[in-house]
Formats: C-alpha cells, sequence, structure tokens
C-alpha cells in the first residue's frame, strides 16, 4: 500500500520551514560544573570513609534526600572525619596527603570545601601526627561557635592539635597524655576521655590556646564497665553506652562535668538472649524528643563490632526502651535527623542478587562468596515507626566505607 | 498465596542468612578493623628487636594463611603470607614497623604458650587480602594498649602506609 501526498502540500510544508528557519537553529551546548541546589531545608546526608583497602583514596559521598548523588570529596589517605560547619558555610576534612602517594612527605591538613559547590576553597598545615582510627567519633572537633578546630594526634604519643578556622593558622599542640577523643562542652571547652575513666578538660582562651587542662575524677570503670567512644549529644549532656551495655549520661558545659545517669540497655532477659551493641557509629539522639537509638544484634560478645540487625530506641528522661525498629539489611553505623518527623540512616550491607542465587552461592562456595558481592547502600527508615522509606544509590565499588552522617 | 507464603519464608531465610552467616565473616572480608594489634597484650609496647633472638625449632601446625592458624589469635589485619612476605617477614619493599604489640598463643603442637609480636609492613597501600580479625579483649583508643582500632604503622620509618601484619615468635612461656 502506498499514500500520495499533494505536490501542493509539500511545496507548503518546505517553504513555511524554510521560511520561519526556527527548526533549522542549532544552539550547540556548553560543558559547564553544576553547584549544588538550595538546601531549603531538605535532608542530605553523606557516606564517607576510608575505603579499606584503597587506603589513599578517602571519598565523602553527599547524598540528596532522595538518595541520589549530589557531589563527592576526595580526601586522602586514611580518611576520617568530616565536619558540617553551616555557619561557616564551609565542610571541613582532616586529610593526610603524601607528596608520593604512599611515601614522601607526609601533609596533614584541615581542608576547607565550599558548601555551595564542594570546591575546595583552603587548608592549614597541621602537624603529621593525625590519629588513624578505624572508628571517627571525636577525632576532629569544632568548638560551638565554629571558630576553633581541635584534632587528635597519636604517634603513639597522645595529643592535640589546635586551629584557628578564622585567621586561617595553626595555634599549638598541647599534649594529653592517657586521654583520646575530645567531646564538645561550649564554645571554649573540651573534655578528652582518659584509659583511667576520668576525662582532661581542655579549656581554650579567645586566642585558641589552652589556658587549662585539668583531670577529672573517674566516672566510669574502665576495665570493669568502659564507654565506647560513640556518643552522642543533646544539649549539654553526652550519652555514652558502654561495652557491657549501660548508658552513661554525662554533662559536660564548661567547668562543669557531672554523671547525671546510667541505666541498663537490656534486661535480663534481652541479656539472656545475648542481644549486644553492634557496628561502628552505634548511637544517635533526636535532640527534641529526647530520644537515644542504639544498633543492636544478637550474638556473643566478642562479635560488638560486626554489623547490626536492629535499632533500640530509648527514652532518655525515662530511661526505657520506646521502640525497636527490625533493620532489612545488617547495619555498620547509625544517624537520625533533627526534624520533628525525623529520619533514620542506615550505612547497610547490601547483598545485589537474587535470593536463590545468594543461597545457592552460599551453598557451593560458603559466606566468603557472598562477601565477594557484598556493597554498601544507605537505607532510609520512618525514625518514628521504622518504616523504611527507600534505599540510596550503591556506594561504588573499590572500598569501604564506614560513616553516615547528616548534612 | 503460594507465592506470598514462598516470599515469607524467602525474606525470613535472607534475614537470617545476612544475620548470622554473613555478619560474622563481613568485617574479616572487608577488614572494617585492622592492623597489628594483640588481643592479649603482655606489655603496653614493643619496640622491634628489643627481644631479638634467634629462632628456635617450633613444632607448627596448620596453615599460615588461614585466620585459625594458632599464631594469629591475636592478629588483626590482612595476613602478610597472601601478601608476598610470610608470616614472619614482609613483602618486598614495605618496612616493618617499630612499634607494635604482642600476644600471647598456645601451639597445639606441643602444647606451649609463645610471645608473638604481631608487626605490620608499612609503605604500601593495603594489601586486601586474607583479613584476619578478632575483636576478643579489644578496648577503645582511650586504652591503647589493648585497642585493635588504631594504625600501628603510626611512628614507623614509612609512616603510616599500612600493607599487612606479621605473627612473629619472639619468646616462648617456660612453665
Amino acid at each position: 500500500m502506498s499514500y500520495k501526498i499533494p505536490l501542493s502540500l509539500i511545496s507548503f510544508l518546505v517553504t513555511w520551514i524554510v521560511a520561519s528557519g526556527q527548526l533549522w537553529a542549532f544552539t550547540p551546548e556548553i560543558p559547564k560544573t553544576e553547584i549544588l541546589p538550595d538546601n531549603n531545608g531538605e535532608e542530605w546526608f553523606w557516606i564517607s570513609g576510608n575505603r579499606i583497602p584503597s587506603l589513599a583514596d578517602g571519598q565523602a559521598y553527599l547524598m540528596g534526600q532522595d538518595g541520589k548523588r549530589l557531589g563527592q570529596l576526595s580526601t586522602g589517605y586514611w580518611f576520617n572525619s568530616l565536619i558540617n560547619a553551616h555557619k561557616r558555610n564551609e565542610i571541613i576534612t582532616v586529610e593526610t596527603h603524601f607528596d608520593r602517594g604512599t611515601r614522601g612527605n607526609r601533609n596533614d591538613l584541615v581542608v576547607m570545601y565550599d558548601a555551595n559547590n564542594l570546591s575546595f576553597k583552603h587548608e592549614i598545615q597541621l602537624p603529621p601526627k593525625r590519629m588513624n582510627a578505624v572508628r571517627n567519633d571525636g577525632l576532629v572537633n569544632l568548638t560551638d561557635d565554629e571558630r576553633f578546630l581541635l584534632v587528635v594526634n597519636y604517634t603513639p604519643a597522645q595529643s592535640v592539635s589546635i586551629v584557628d578556622l578564622d585567621k586561617g593558622v595553626f595555634i599549638e599542640e598541647v599534649e594529653t597524655p592517657g586521654c583520646s577523643v575530645l567531646y564538645a562542652a561550649g564554645n571554649r571547652d573540651f573534655y578528652s576521655i582518659c584509659g583511667n575513666g576520668g576525662f582532661m578538660q581542655i579549656k581554650l582562651g579567645e586566642d585558641g590556646h589552652v589556658i587549662s587542662r585539668t583531670r577529672t575524677e573517674p566516672l566510669f570503670d574502665s576495665v570493669n564497665d568502659f564507654l565506647t567512644i560513640s556518643a552522642s549529644r543533646i544539649g549539654n549532656v553526652w550519652y555514652f553506652i558502654s561495652r557491657q551495655h549501660n548508658a552513661y549520661a554525662i554533662k559536660m558545659e564548661g567547668d562543669d562535668i557531672k554523671l547525671l545517669d546510667k541505666w541498663s540497655l537490656t534486661t535480663e532477659s534481652e541479656r539472656e538472649d545475648n542481644w549486644i551493641i553492634s557496628g561502628m557509629k552505634h548511637t544517635a539522639v533526636h535532640e527534641s524528643s529526647g530520644e537515644l537509638y542504639v544498633l543492636m544484634h544478637q550474638g556473643e560478645e566478642k562479635t560488638f563490632e560486626e554489623p547490626g540487625t536492629h535499632v533500640w530506641v530509648y527514652d532518655v528522661k525515662t530511661k526505657k526502651k520506646v521502640r525497636e525498629i527490625e533493620l532489612e539489611e545488617i547495619a555498620v553505623s547509625i544517624a537520625v535527623s533533627q526534624k520533628p518527623n525525623p529520619r533514620l540512616y542506615i550505612n547497610s550491607i547490601h547483598f545485589p542478587v537474587p535470593f536463590l542465587t545468594q543461597l545457592w552461592m552460599y551453598l557451593i562456595d560458603g559466606e566468603k562468596s557472598l562477601m565477594e558481592i557484598a556493597r554498601q547502600r544507605a537505607s532510609i527508615y520512618n525514625a518514628k515507626n521504622g518504616q523504611l522509606l527507600f534505599h540510596s544509590d550503591l556506594v561504588p565499588h573499590g572500598g569501604f566505607v564506614l560513616n553516615i552522617q547528616t548534612w | 498465596m503460594l507465592n506470598n507464603w514462598l516470599d515469607k519464608i524467602a525474606e525470613k531465610a535472607t534475614r537470617k542468612q545476612a544475620r548470622h552467616t554473613s555478619r560474622r565473616s563481613f568485617i574479616r572480608t572487608f577488614g572494617i578493623a585492622l592492623i597489628g594489634v594483640s588481643v592479649y597484650p603482655l606489655l603496653p609496647v614493643f619496640r622491634d628487636n628489643a627481644f631479638a633472638q634467634e629462632p628456635g625449632n617450633i613444632p607448627e601446625s596448620g596453615d599460615p594463611n588461614d585466620c585459625n592458624y594458632w599464631r594469629h589469635c591475636a592478629i588483626d589485619g590482612f595476613m602478610c603470607g597472601c601478601c608476598g612476605g610470610t608470616v614472619s617477614s614482609c613483602p618486598p619493599g614495605t618496612v616493618v614497623s617499630d612499634i607494635t604489640w604482642i600476644g600471647t598463643c598456645r601451639n597445639p603442637k606441643d602444647g606451649k604458650d609463645y610471645v608473638i609480636s604481631y608487626n605490620d609492613c608499612c609503605g604500601k597501600s593495603a594489601c586486601g587480602n586474607c583479613l584476619c580479625q578478632r575483636d576478643e579483649g579489644d578496648t577503645p583508643v582511650y586504652r591503647p594498649q589493648n585497642t585493635n582500632n588504631l594504625n600501628w604503622c603510626s611512628g614507623s620509618q614509612a609512616d603510616v602506609p599500612y600493607h599487612c601484619s606479621l605473627s612473629v615468635v619472639i619468646g616462648v612461656k617456660e612453665s
């Protein structure tokens, strides 16, 4: 079958197209670089870490409210710490770079990135001593007014480097023998946790120099009920948990440090069922509702760093567990946003094959084959009712990252 | 109906599998915690050669590249035997860490307790093969004498680039 088009119609269309000229206009594309969209209160978040075994290539991935990637920072060797400095409109990282990859001069740097476009702004040189630790809590601390930054060192001598962010200079290094990671207690005060169960108060003057270091009496039993370093803060109270599954509420405000409260995370029957803490960053808080979130699983005591299966939520006033959130995928670290209806962010392990394939691999080649295909992603839950909202984009191949934190 | 039922069975099985099988090997495989740190340190810091002595004839059993090998009772890192070295020698081009932790492991062959130094090999990026980690006795970094959460290449001649970990017999506990 064929159609006949009147010659007059063809003539008319050609004339119209040529005359108008519009459809023939060609506008070449010009490559450009995106800037971040306005945040407008959206719930962005970071996934970041040292990417073991690719330790020389630390990364931080900025994810949008929908879990899609917005951008990335490249953060050097054995990356630990990212700070959102929103008052400064900066993202701050502490990075290590060697002149020649894994050799040459070591440069430890405080690096400021523009929070509008994630581009490098400037850097401040530090003594090349910053602690390379597996966990990230408390290694880098910002004063509440975002003026000074404190970085924990380990050579293995223990000390702290202090930086003036406004002036862009390293101020000084102070020794903290026997004490390590830091917890902020206002604009000029920090508390460093110590091996004897006490803390060392580090008080800064207005110029950022240390004006006093004071050791407190022990606030916990550092042998029989020692605290993990993954603490979370509501106002001037830090909530710690111990490896023996107790919660500690410790007030830190200026010169004032006091153990306010202590309670068990587990009941006797839960302990009999081997419920223990899990993962790396295993606490988070929702400040306005006074809720403490703790990552948990069932296992032997020695499995305390293995990924968790549940998040248990406690009311810090009543010291009671108010709900349990069962996770769809095992979890390494957690974070909670601070809106009235908060989100629970989970750094999850994901097996990207159907269940029957997983089963087949497990039966044929055992656990190792499954772990070789394991990937990571963020899982976002409604923190109030435990409903899974969605999973994020996958973390790229090449290494493993431990951190998840809000924007 | 059958599909739903199968779905639920599959879901439960997946969760159970994920929680009770994969989790245990997850850290070993991906290396959350690292770096030759003793679970049972006898001294807070072992400086290389401080106890140097001629190696004796140690009765051996097991595969040194298996995480269950007796000397690895307190190791935490990539086993150097999988990286071009051996259980007591670093791979070519790397540097033995100056500072490390020591532990005590029982040799099943003769029933004796041996002092093991878990030196790290430093100066190249992580080996990536044969991660072996145990957390018994691990403490937070504010008690570094017992922690496996630190990079013990810190302070070495090659600085912090961590490659793998050794399990070197440096002494024997005489009964």
